[in-house]
């Protein structure tokens, strides 16, 4: 967790630094572009490699949709219920 | 969307590979997710740290913006919290850590398949996938119902890319510019809050045995 959290705070400090040079920020979008389509190979490689998984689709199914349908409703309501409160408090957020 | 189903199709190329040209996942394949999930990683944080239009809008909405982000993350917890009593095979803290991924299915699934296996891997990337596309095609309705911030809040981590343009479209573009801050905020939440849910989760498993 705490390799994670360098390597990011990393990457943050280099976007800072580099923000006004506009041909690196290119290749980095390009670059995360391509890791991402690599790692999704990977995720699918180990998820094809590993029998357990493709036996259970349908429980990770189920599962997924029930945790994205709360999710989704406890921080929408949530949402609701601030931006009354920041009108209310006369913050019109424009 | 042409990215969305590229990286599909490559998920899917890869489970085919894996299925037919692999008896269990290997040592080498797990060592080369970890390393090319750090270059991610490191390529999130320079989107964030060279994103010019962040740093103006907590000028000019200064601290008050923060609610937004962190009424996304109490609220998601709160929802997932709950419903996983409900839940086969997963836990408290387990579907914490994939409500943790607030829509960012590429890093939360990879994170979580590395940290804790290939099946609640799987579900935070189906369950992510869901949030991005559930904004996509709910966007209107939600700000019918729940006003102009519950796309924002819907879209999660993907209001700062791939759901903002429907958010500036339904909620109009000032509405657009809090989901780039409420997304920025919550993609660098991500490789943070999701292996600290899973760390919880096995140190309560561990205090039971």
């Amino acid at each position: 967790m705490v390799d994670v959290m360098v390597v990011l705070a990393a990457g943050v400090l280099t976007g800072l630094l580099l923000r006004k040079r506009g041909r690196f920020l290119l290749f980095a979008g390009k670059a995360a572009a391509i890791v991402v389509f690599a790692l999704l190979f990977l995720l699918g490689l180990s998820a094809g490699a590993n029998k357990t998984v493709l036996g259970n689709l349908r429980q990770v199914g189920v599962n997924a949709a029930l945790i994205t349908a709360a999710g989704i409703a406890g921080s929408v309501l949530l949402a609701a219920g601030l931006s009354r409160f920041l009108l209310r408090r006369g913050g019109r957020e424009k | 969307m042409k990215n969305s189903l590229l990286i599909a199709l490559c998920f899917l190329l890869g489970v085919a590979a894996g299925y037919l040209l692999l008896e269990s996942e290997s040592e080498l394949l797990s060592r080369g997710v970890t390393y090319v999930l750090f270059l991610l990683i490191f390529f999130v944080g320079v989107g964030v740290g060279a994103n010019v239009q962040v740093w103006q809008v907590l000028k000019r909405m200064h601290f008050r913006i923060f609610f937004v982000p962190f009424a996304v993350v109490f609220g998601t917890l709160m929802g997932v919290g709950a419903v996983s009593f409900f839940l086969r095979d997963i836990g408290f803290f387990q579907a914490l850590a994939v409500g943790s991924g607030f829509g960012y299915y590429s890093l939360s699934s990879v994170i979580i398949a590395r940290e804790a296996g290939g099946v609640l891997g799987m579900t935070a990337l189906v369950s992510n996938l869901l949030r991005e596309l559930a904004t996509l095609l709910l966007a209107p309705l939600l700000v019918h119902l729940f006003g102009d911030l519950a796309p924002v809040a819907c879209g999660g981590a993907t209001a700062m890319d791939t759901t903002l343009p429907v958010i500036a479209k339904v909620s109009g573009e000032e509405y657009a510019v809090i989901g780039i801050f409420s997304g920025v905020v919550l993609t660098v939440l991500v490789p943070v809050l999701v292996p600290l849910f899973l760390k919880l989760g096995f140190a309560v498993m561990g205090g039971l045995q």
